[in-house]
């Protein structure tokens, strides 16, 4: 189809006066062809379309050029999927080369980073059972608590308790209240007989209305029968189980204490573990009435109750907050609560404070991971002059540098998903080890869902391209005629880059390790602090059936045994006395001051029996002489009360009046996490309300005392079990979750240690390699194997106590703010930075060391002729 | 021998007959006259690629002309493995119509 230059000329006229090809079109083709094919392509287009405009006009020629162009984009799409598979397979072939022939390097790295991923999904587990709590309710986001504010004069106290009377006033008050349901505060311990059966559990006082508004479903049983009356109970599926077995227990009667007959009107499933509402037998809250006292669920006081709300959709919280602030006083105007809602499903994280756990696990959990990501950067880029020669190569052949940056990236990829196949193993591996630690009965299959996979799977993708950046960038910068050359890179900028690398990992680990140390120290501080008095040797049964008639013999007849040192009664057990009030008065009282005080009922052996210091004044008097309005205060009450002479200070509420005849030294009733209140230890001869027999034993022989205890007990009290327990099991078990967690963090921060050394290790044999020469040179002019390795090693030193000086002022600042939680805590001591600094060089030096050795050792002949 | 598709051969044959002056247009052309149907230029292109890639063309720059906007035409020449390639198949063809029987086909 040759022209002849007087045709050419002629369309050149014409084209002068006739649109031009579409330009967006032009664009497309210039995007899909290649730069060498353009002129090519492009030029035969515009041809095309030139025959076309002077056959047919414009606008055909125009929607030929873009029919033209939209008819090759097909083409294009798989030509570049043809390309990219090659590539892609060239790509694969080459990094799984490159993982087989530097297997430990490769094998290092694979595990750092899977060691770090499965740490990571193993926390991250661990914080979605958290934020689960409460969650499963199904009307969770429409449930309130209703909670109050105390008014001590200029202070306030927010508390979970609420008077008994709201509840039912809100309900038929308000209309945005659809349902209310009332708790009592504490659980009871029962005896249950049944024919034969007997058996003791712990039993909830609780409204009905629970099983409508809470997802606590009936197995058995219908939920009407639960409303018809106060003689009915529900069990739990495993308490029906323990004592039932496949016997159906719904109608069957339980005669509780051998005294009130109730019937078994239903079975609920067992409640799941991340329920803050917990409880295996419940009976209608209606039923105190009838056995404490008549009204005792309708009075406007007494904050021992807990009260839930449904709302409906109408419902503002700041609105309704507002309208329902007097209720309380309307009915008693002398109260100093308010009543006001709070939403339930904030309850674990915000009242219970998990959030603040929460937030520090996920930090340890990305702390981690990123460590591990720096291991990886610092692995591939050390490793990389290794590759310079294959990347001058591909460039050579025409790779852009996008090319081999995408290379690289994929490369980091693909290892990253190596890394979480074997995190996920580790992970299923480590689950039944992680269920001992956290105490949760966490399921691997259970937790997956398709949030956390995609979740997995975002974290991975985004550690492959983290970890990537660095070796692809500066991989990709090579130029490829120096390269080949054998020039190799200039690695000054790449080795300042790994320093600081490894600075940052060394400080994340550093802080870690002060972290780890505080709260160590914290924890062993609180559980070893003196109580205030002495709980070794002490331990208590309960006070029932038979006993509380028979407990005065009972105790004479045991005082006999020469194993036992001293019995005491009390109302309470010293880790849950729940009993308190208000509105005390004595004379020269700051009207704004209006304590909660808790009080403690005892019997005169009680401070002898708890070896408690009297500091000033006298502890009650033997035998039955005690004038019951003779009280006994802690330090802290009088501390409170300010008077100079507290001896014989006169204490009242309402009618009835006190007076104190010593104080104790202020001994620790509620975990040690919280601080000591205000306590009243009070002496009736005619009480009958003691609960509790506490008994010091005599170190010498316990279980012949424990022995003569129980021979007691059964003659005493035939009727029920024999139960002991001691009094320091019961204070560590308040302390089982605090130590949990220390088990979590110590672990986690041993596992990012681990891998910070990996890391370490990694480099530091590459650079040991990279020395060889060197040291070999070194050697035959005489250097002494340790001049090696102390020259091998002092940079790391080096850099490591950089890292120490960056993180001691964050670790500081972090762990005094955790600490300041803590009533009663540790200082922050400076050896605790000097330890961390002293261990972190050591595991530091172990770590180098073992590849200096390795390289001091070798043999120069051999490392003069490597490469 | 390695098989052509109809495609590719029909843009070889192309090629060999248009010798010095083988381009994307002047092929489009010439298929549209001998077949009567009009190809996209992309269609002409993927065979034009594969053939290239296979060694059966080879392509050079030629001249620019203006109404290609001043670009060069890239022209298509038939290489002598190419030429064998078609000569198989020719040679193909005809054996099996040798042996066809004439009554078959009327």
């Amino acid at each position: 189809m040759g022209k002849s230059p007087q045709e050419g000329t002629d369309i050149k006229q014409k084209m002068s006066k006739l649109k031009r090809h579409p330009r967006l079109a032009e664009h497309l083709l210039k995007i899909i062809f290649r730069r060498e094919e353009q002129s090519e392509k492009l030029g035969d287009f515009e041809e095309g379309f030139q025959y076309e405009l002077m056959t047919k006009g414009p606008f055909k020629a125009f929607l030929w050029y873009w029919s033209q162009v939209l008819k090759v984009i097909p083409l294009s799409i798989k030509n570049f999927f043809y390309w990219s598979f090659a590539m892609l397979k060239n790509y694969l072939k080459i990094a799984f080369r490159h993982i087989r022939r530097h297997k430990a390097y490769s094998i290092l790295n694979i595990i750092g980073l899977a060691l770090g991923m499965a740490c990571c999904i193993l926390i991250l587990f661990w914080v979605q059972d958290e934020l689960s709590t409460d969650k499963f309710h199904e009307k969770i986001d429409s449930l309130y608590v209703v909670r109050n504010i105390q008014h001590y004069g200029s202070e306030t106290e927010e508390g979970m308790g609420s008077v008994p009377a709201i509840g039912p006033a809100l309900k038929a008050e308000y209309p945005e209240i659809i349902n209310t349901a009332r708790f009592n505060n504490g659980q009871g311990e029962f005896l249950f007989t049944s024919g034969e059966t007997k058996f003791k559990e712990l039993i909830q006082m609780a409204d009905p209305e629970i099983f409508q508004i809470f997802t606590f479903p009936l197995i058995q049983g219908r939920i009407e029968d639960l409303f018809s009356g106060p003689n009915v109970l529900v069990l739990s599926e495993s308490v029906a189980d323990k004592y039932f077995g496949r016997d159906n227990p719904v109608g069957k009667t339980l005669t509780i204490n051998e005294e009130y007959d109730f019937k078994v009107v239903g079975v609920m499933k067992d409640i799941p573990h991340n329920s803050t509402i917990r409880f295996s037998v419940w009976i209608p809250l209606e039923f105190a009435n009838t056995v404490w006292r008549p009204g005792y669920t309708e009075t406007w006081y007494n904050l021992a109750f807990r009260t839930y709300a449904e709302v409906d959709q109408n419902f503002n919280l700041e609105s309704f907050n507002k309208k329902i602030a007097n209720r309380i006083r309307e009915s008693r105007p002398e109260t100093n609560s308010e009543p006001f809602l709070y939403p339930f499903s904030q309850v674990y994280l915000q009242v219970w404070g998990r959030i603040g756990q929460i937030r520090i696990f996920t930090i340890i959990a990305f702390l981690i991971l990123i460590i591990a990501c720096i291991n990886f950067m610092n692995l591939t880029t050390a490793r990389s002059s290794q590759r310079s020669r294959e990347v001058g190569l591909r460039k050579v052949v025409g790779a852009r540098r996008t090319q081999v940056t995408k290379q690289f990236f994929g490369e980091s990829v693909l290892f990253t998903f190596i890394s979480l196949i074997t995190a996920l193993i580790l992970v299923r591996l480590l689950m039944p080890f992680f269920r001992t630690l956290t105490g949760k009965p966490l399921y691997f299959l259970s937790l997956v869902n398709g949030q956390i996979i995609l979740g997995i799977l975002a974290v991975t993708v985004l550690t492959g391209i983290i970890a990537g950046i660095y070796p692809a960038v500066f991989l990709s910068s090579f130029r490829p005629a120096a390269v080949l050359k054998g020039k190799g890179i200039s690695g000054k900028k790449g080795d300042l880059f790994r320093k600081i690398l490894v600075v940052v990992q060394f400080s994340l680990s550093v802080m870690l390790i002060i972290g780890t140390l505080v709260i160590f120290n914290q924890v062993k501080y609180i559980k070893n602090k003196n109580l205030g008095f002495d709980k070794e040797h002490l331990l208590y049964i309960r006070v029932e059936g038979n006993l509380k008639k028979s407990y005065a013999s009972m105790k004479h007849e045991l005082l006999q045994d020469p194993g036992i040192k001293n019995i005491s009664l009390a109302s309470h057990s010293p880790t849950g006395i729940y009993n308190n009030g208000q509105d005390w008065d004595w004379e020269g009282r700051d009207p704004n001051i209006n304590p909660l005080v808790t009080y403690f009922g005892v019997d005169p052996d009680f401070p002898e029996t708890f070896q408690m210091e009297i500091t000033q004044g006298e502890s009650f008097r033997k035998g039955t002489e005690n004038s019951g309005s003779n009280v006994l205060i802690n330090e802290r009450f009088a501390e409170i009360m300010g008077l100079d002479n507290i001896i014989g200070a006169r204490l009242s509420q309402g009618e009835l009046a006190l007076q104190v005849i010593g104080v104790v030294k202020d001994f620790h009733f509620t975990p040690v996490y919280r601080e000591i209140g205000p306590l009243l230890l009070y002496h009736n001869p005619q009480m009958r309300e003691y609960n509790y027999m506490f008994i010091r034993l005599n170190p010498g022989d316990i279980p012949g005392a424990l022995a003569s205890i129980k021979e007691a007990a059964k003659k005493f009290n035939p009727e029920f079990p024999f139960e002991y327990r001691f009094l320091d099991q019961d204070y560590d078990r308040l302390y089982r979750g605090l130590e949990r967690e220390m088990g979590i963090v110590r672990t986690f921060t041993f596992l990012a240690i681990v891998i910070s050394c990996l890391g370490l290790f990694g480099l530091a044999s590459f650079t040991a390699e990279q020395r060889t020469k060197e040291i070999g040179i070194r050697k035959v002019l005489g250097a002494s194997v340790t001049k090696i390795i102390f020259m091998l090693s002092k940079e790391y030193a080096k850099w490591v106590l950089i890292a120490n000086v960056i993180a001691w002022p964050v670790a500081y600042f972090l762990m005094h703010n955790w600490l300041s939680d803590f009533p009663y805590r540790i200082p922050l001591s400076w050896t605790i930075f000097l330890g961390t600094a002293l261990l972190s060089l050591f595991i530091a030096q172990i770590t180098v060391t073992f590849q200096a050795l390795k390289a001091a050792h070798s043999d120069p002949v051999d490392s003069l002729r490597y490469e | 021998m390695k098989l052509l598709s109809r495609a590719e051969e029909i843009i070889l044959l192309s090629v060999l007959k248009l010798e010095e002056n083988a381009y994307g247009i002047s092929i489009r052309e010439l298929i549209h006259e001998a077949t009567g149907v009009k190809w996209s230029l992309a269609q002409i292109y993927d065979p034009l690629n594969k053939l290239t890639h296979k060694g059966y063309l080879i392509k050079h720059k030629g001249e620019s002309t203006p109404e290609r906007g001043g670009r060069h035409k890239y022209l298509y020449k038939i290489t002598d493995e190419g030429k064998e390639a078609l000569l198989e198949i020719r040679r193909v063809y005809e054996n099996i119509w040798e042996k066809v029987p004439k009554k078959v086909l009327t």
